[in-house]
């Protein structure tokens, strides 16, 4: 009865006429700016005609290659277009997972052994053109729950007419994390963009800071410390401001304000507070009269649970807060001389949500070259070598110390066609063992390698 | 169907509003309550489908997507800075175009607005709770929940009783 009672009443409720033909001849309008057409006279019917037909057929085409086609084309029509490094080696994938009007389709993946090549768009489909070319994954890219990797993208292209953006992402996980397979490529935040501060005043009058009312901390509950200089000596503090009020940053950010500031033992603190799994990161610092920079000595961050309580070390859930005390070791009597500036990337908008896209791929083993004879290179032992299209990773050991960072080797690739020179070395230490990885900016030809050449040591590939 | 792929621009803009005009408006009466806001709301949706570069590939398609836009633009015109000046109107209004409906609408649009956009897509739209969902992007769970809370508050502000909902 309901049913039928709501479905008679809402029956009467209409556009009117005017109102719809009014909205079409909107509409039409709208579709004529975007694609004219151009009426010739009819005296010279057949060239015009023809040519008319040849500027449609061309803004067609144009249309279509801005628009439905970048959709339409797929896979093929992103490696025609982009031509990217590592097109030889992706396979086609063109799966999607959507939320909230945003689509992250995996347009092709490849991976071998814990490496793994990733092309991906990310495209606002609602039709309200909210994502920009500042669109970023934050911390929210993932693999695979509980893989420990590491990732760069870059952005290949962003796509104002159809709100798309297009990345290259290169995974490289941890030797004792493999990747997951199939892999389960996604997101849990995706900020669709960003603006920029740099040493924006926060117009607050340093003058008029007094001594700040404080709580005790321990070192058990300070989580992360960063130093503005050398860390030397500096002790972290065993005191910092009442966590405060909220009061907005003047630029305004989604989770974050600023709670405190005041005077704690004779040095300037500056809090600032916000949801812990608020995207916003800032620092502030002091202009001096000469223009000169004056950087904080330490900050430190407290984590709070939803009640505002401290949290220690070992906690086994999840803070509600974070807090950022910024500490300036200056004179507090020339407060008055110096302005406080601020510095952030501030996400214009965030999506929290899930977008995930299982990933199958073939199997690439003939497509890379696996090495086990120990090599001794400066002292440290190359024990497994793996070389693929993306690259090579390496699994060691050594003993004692070693005095440089693997990042400092010279890597490179001999192959019959030249010598390629391989960037990275960033990986892991552990227990006198390491694994680290250096990338190719180029899709490495397996067939054609001949030896590795780390510093001055050549290991041959046979 | 694409832009792209239509006949005269004329005919498929006709085609288009001629076949969606009054779920868009329904949907947008039901989130803003009043027709004024309606309106705006109706003609501001089909000129996004203009603009917008998504190729649409079925009907459903379409369809999916003006539901998400019109639910989206009349929260958005209630954000908006301009309908934060104004006076924002009660829950429970009666409405004064009485010989236009009885009683069934005004309680309906008395209710919260996600219980309001579920009750009107099931019941009017007959859309079921797996399509409700996915245009929503809500679990069917949260709908059938939403369902239940929504006729619950009908049921209490009906008067002589609620019978099959």
């Amino acid at each position: 009865m309901f049913e039928k009672r709501y479905k008679d009443e809402m029956q009467k409720i209409s556009p009117t006429k005017d109102l719809i033909n009014q909205t079409k001849a909107a509409m039409r309008v709208e579709l004529e700016d975007k694609n004219p057409i151009v009426q010739k006279e009819s005296h010279v019917r057949t060239y015009r005609a023809r040519k008319s037909v040849l500027i449609a057929a061309i803004m067609a085409i144009l249309l279509l290659s801005a628009t439905a086609f970048a959709a339409l084309g797929g896979f093929d029509w992103f490696i025609a277009r982009f031509n990217p490094n590592f097109a030889g080696v992706v396979e086609p994938v063109m799966s999607y997972s959507e939320e909230q009007g945003i689509r992250m389709t995996i347009i092709g993946a490849q991976r071998f052994a814990n490496m793994a090549i990733v092309y991906l768009s990310v495209q606002d489909v609602s039709g309200e053109n909210r994502l920009t070319e500042r669109i970023d994954f934050s911390d929210g890219f993932s693999v695979g729950r509980g893989i420990s990797f590491g990732y760069q993208r870059n952005l290949l292209y962003f796509d104002s007419v159809t709100n798309t953006a297009y990345f290259e992402i290169r995974i490289t996980a941890d030797a004792n994390s493999p990747l997951p397979d199939p892999l389960m490529l996604g997101s849990l935040t995706i900020i669709f963009g960003m603006d920029s501060y740099r040493n924006e005043p926060m117009g607050i009058n340093l003058s008029a800071i007094g001594q700040g009312i404080t709580i005790p901390v321990a070192y058990e509950n300070i989580f992360v410390r960063g130093y503005g200089g050398e860390q030397g000596s500096v002790l972290p503090p065993n005191r910092m401001l009442a966590i405060g009020n909220r009061t907005p940053l003047p630029h305004g950010t989604r989770g974050a304000w600023l709670s405190n500031i005041g005077i704690v033992d004779g040095q300037l603190h500056i809090q600032t507070n916000q949801y812990f799994t608020a995207e916003f990161g800032s620092n502030f610092s002091l202009l001096a009269p000469n223009g000169d920079v004056i950087y904080s000595q330490q900050t430190v961050d407290v984590w709070l649970d939803a009640d505002g309580n401290l949290m220690s070390h070992g906690i086994e859930y999840r803070p509600t807060y974070r807090v950022a005390e910024t500490i300036f070791d200056v004179n507090i009597a020339n407060l008055s001389n110096y302005t406080l500036v601020f510095s952030a990337n501030v996400p214009r908008g965030i999506f929290d949500g899930n977008w995930w896209v299982e990933v199958n791929t073939s199997d690439v083993s003939q497509q890379m070259i696996a090495l086990t004879n120990d090599v001794s290179v400066d002292g440290i032992l190359f024990e497994f070598i793996t070389i693929s299209p993306l690259g090579l990773q390496v699994i060691g050991s050594y003993t004692g110390e070693i005095g440089f960072r693997l990042s400092e080797l010279s890597v490179k690739v001999e192959t019959s066609d030249g010598v390629i020179t391989l960037s990275g070395g960033g990986g892991r230490f552990g227990n006198q063992t390491f694994n680290a990885s250096w990338d190719s900016d180029l899709q490495l030809n397996i067939t054609t390698v001949t030896a590795i050449i780390v510093n001055d040591l050549r290991i041959e590939v046979y | 169907m694409s832009i792209c792929q239509s006949q005269a621009r004329g005919d498929w803009v006709d085609e288009i509003v001629d076949r969606y005009a009054d779920m868009v408006y329904r949907i947008a009466f039901t989130q803003t309550k009043n027709q004024a806001d309606a309106d705006d709301i109706f003609q501001e949706v089909f000129l996004k489908l203009c603009k917008s570069a998504v190729s649409f590939e079925t009907d459903e398609h379409i369809k999916a997507w003006l539901i998400r836009v019109t639910i989206n633009a009349s929260r958005k015109f209630f954000g908006s800075g301009w309908n934060k000046k104004t006076v924002a109107f009660p829950e429970d209004l009666v409405y004064e175009e009485k010989d236009q409906y009885t009683e069934i609408i005004p309680i309906v649009q008395s209710l919260p607005s996600k219980y309001r956009t579920v009750i009107h897509l099931f019941y009017f739209e007959d859309m079921p709770i797996a399509e409700i969902a996915k245009i929503l992007n809500l679990k069917a769970t949260t709908i059938k929940s939403q369902l239940s809370r929504g006729r619950g508050i009908i049921k209490n502000k009906l008067k002589g009783g609620f019978e099959n909902v």
